[in-house]
């Protein structure tokens, strides 16, 4: 063995890393070889230095304040999973109430029913589904917009529906309250 | 009642034992596995980022992982390693935003100074820790993980490979260019820690 095949041993040498015959090479050419002897010495001490590195230590109490940690994290999450619970039901909430005011109401009057549903998109409007409340006030709407594949139910006698049975009915929601749900199961 | 923890006579509880009763709630178990890896956290994210403050908040969030996502561990991996590799993530995480930052003040236009040769020409083993400190600092990220894992850590190649995700044979050419660079930047105190490795601890002079 050389200098090159040695010295690049060096390292797995002095981890007992070497195959029996390798090691022995290694070894009958460090017998003879004065650089490559010395800069082996040379590894040794910086790894041997390494190991002799103080020790660091961390300060007293430190098991404590890890613990104090995980209970105000556990704290912070039942706040947050609590509030974002409430959050959500009154957000439900809101859009039942909102929605049921303003099929019952109607959108009002000084607005005409093309600048609600945006100048461009006149889709809504034109579509067999979109209420006319020009011509039928008194119509009621399953939802809107009805989205392709449901089946709305229908306000039709209705109109004393509570927010709450509102979100309890399925169909007026569609996807809308699916979602919400897969928030509540999976996440908190 | 006494679960062994604390009781010298028992056979100590292993890792993986405490980790099955930490899953199941128990604090107690939490906190000594907190005790266990304190120490050897420090002398590893500490030698990574240096300003013990922050080791030690990184060894919290550490902590607090390992606590969140407990039942994550399975046991086909010792606890160490787990516990090593969410470590070595958060460092990680912590040296890429000093980049940034350096980067973000334009600091990194500054030239890197080499390790300077003190003035005062005499050394001691406690100067030395130190400069080796600073020179395992001044490694690249990759043998500088890989060379504080294996020389201060002292683990096995193959655990290392796991904790890296990387092949052993990638952690073996890591160590040994890791070594051989640090020979390289030691040179000037070459014959001090020459002469410190063979355990003559007093005051060196050069001259």
């Amino acid at each position: 063995m050389n200098c090159r095949g040695a010295s690049r041993r060096l390292s797995a040498y002095i981890d007992n890393d070497l195959s029996p015959g390798i090691k022995q090479s290694v070894e009958e050419h460090l017998q003879h070889c004065v650089s490559c002897k010395r800069k082996l010495a040379e590894f040794e001490a910086i790894v041997s230095a390494a190991h002799s590195l103080a020790p660091l230590s961390i300060k007293s109490g430190f098991e404590e304040r890890v613990l104090k940690a995980v209970h105000s994290r556990q704290e912070t999450h039942e706040v947050l999973s609590n509030l974002r619970y409430r959050l959500t039901l009154a957000g439900v909430a809101f859009m039942a109430t909102s929605a049921a005011i303003f099929f019952v109401v109607g959108p009002p009057s000084s607005v005409p029913l093309n600048s609600f549903a945006g100048a461009s998109d006149s889709s809504i409007i034109n579509s067999a589904q979109a209420p006319d409340f020009y011509a039928h006030p008194e119509t009621k709407v399953p939802s809107f917009p009805v989205p392709e594949g449901s089946n709305p139910g229908t306000l039709a006698g209705n109109e004393n529906l509570t927010p709450a049975e509102s979100i309890r009915t399925e169909q007026f929601y569609g996807p809308t309250l699916q979602k919400v749900n897969e928030n509540f199961n999976g996440k908190y | 009642m006494n679960n062994g923890i604390k009781d010298n006579k028992r056979p100590k509880v292993t890792d993986k034992e405490l980790m099955e009763l930490i899953q199941a709630g128990d604090e107690r178990a939490f906190t000594e596995l907190v005790a266990r890896y304190q120490d050897r956290l420090l002398n590893f994210v500490g030698r990574i980022v240096i300003d013990p403050e922050t080791a030690e908040e990184l060894i919290q969030e550490t902590f607090l992982r390992i606590y969140n996502q407990k039942h994550s561990y399975t046991p086909e991996y010792a606890v160490s390693t787990w516990i090593y590799t969410i470590a070595l993530n958060l460092a990680r995480s912590e040296l890429r935003k000093r980049k940034l930052r350096r980067f973000l003040s334009l600091d990194f236009l500054k030239e890197e100074s080499d390790i300077e040769i003190a003035d005062n020409k005499s050394f001691s083993s406690e100067s030395l820790a130190p400069i080796l400190q600073k020179a395992i600092d001044s490694l690249p990220e990759d043998y500088k993980t890989a060379f504080i894992l294996c020389d201060i850590q002292r683990l096995p190649y193959q655990q290392i490979a796991e904790i890296l995700r990387v092949p052993v044979g990638t952690v073996k050419s890591r160590i040994n260019r890791a070594r051989a660079m640090l020979r390289d930047k030691l040179k000037p105190y070459k014959e001090i820690y020459y002469e410190l490795s063979r355990g003559i601890p007093q005051i060196i002079s050069l001259h």
